[in-house]
């Protein structure tokens, strides 16, 4: 087995349980303790992106998150019904002056997940947007016990 | 309850219970604005996680507290968070300290 899908209604608390699984997952993976936190930081954002942006808030909506290990790689897909692709920022460094006023100060997600992960992707089809970020494995320090598979092949999650 | 509010002389403490500075718990931290004095330190001791949500609760704080001509601190962020703050520049308006930092600038 080599992906792991969850699927939760767009509520906040639900994104409390991919960002746990993303931490059982990060472990599993032998991830050190900065990467795992990072990881889940992404994965929070990005859900959390979906929830807001995508579907709106509205719970009888799903948000799909799958985590796919594929060779060298640890992507993490976030799929919503918004089909409007969000706007990223390319690294840019919020002005926080900027934010001052603002009465709901908001806009840091997706320049966190840009630095945090290795790559982003994003697409937009039939209603539906995919949100897809990847980490590189073997710029990923281990920090625990998980075995190392070969380079080039599938791994089990 | 995700907030404790304590006065040690003119230094107030806000210790952050929740394990989660997010979209869930962003309220009750906001409402910490409405007790800031001259100097407050928001205590990070018990905090696991935080996300964009959180740091906007956490916005919200500093945009009060530079209002109200207040200093605002932050106490026991780990690493990462630390990490994080830095990547949004957070610590330039809520620089990192230490309890005996502060009650040592208080005497």
């Amino acid at each position: 087995m080599n992906d792991v899908e969850i699927s939760i209604p767009s509520d906040h608390v639900f994104e409390r349980i991919v960002r746990d699984s993303a931490l059982v997952l990060a472990r599993h993976m032998g991830f050190d303790e900065d990467r795992t936190a990072d990881l889940q930081l992404a994965v929070s954002e990005a859900v959390t992106n979906a929830i807001e942006h995508g579907n709106k808030g509205r719970i009888e909506i799903k948000v799909g998150v799958r985590f796919l290990l594929q060779n060298d790689r640890l992507s993490i897909r976030v799929i919503d019904r918004g089909g409007v692709l969000p706007h990223l920022p390319h690294g840019a460094q919020p002005h926080i002056e900027d934010k001052f006023a603002d009465d709901t100060p908001r806009g840091l997600g997706l320049f966190l997940i840009e630095q945090l992960v290795d790559g982003v992707e994003m697409r937009s089809n039939d209603g539906c947007t995919e949100f897809t970020m990847w980490f590189d494995l073997k710029q990923t320090p281990a920090g625990g016990d998980a075995p190392a598979g070969p380079a080039g092949q599938e791994e089990s999650l | 309850m995700s907030i404790l509010i304590e006065q040690l002389g003119s230094l107030t403490i806000v210790r952050i219970l929740t394990d989660s500075v997010d979209a869930l718990s962003a309220k009750e931290i906001e409402a910490a604005a409405g007790q800031l004095r001259d100097r407050t330190a928001l205590d990070f001791g018990k905090v696991l996680f935080i996300n964009s949500a959180g740091i906007s609760a956490l916005l919200k704080l500093v945009i009060e507290a530079r209002k109200q001509g207040k200093k605002l601190y932050a106490l026991n962020v780990t690493a990462h968070h630390r990490k994080v703050f830095e990547m949004v520049d957070m610590l330039r308006y809520m620089p990192l300290t230490t309890l005996e930092d502060l009650q040592a600038a208080a005497t």
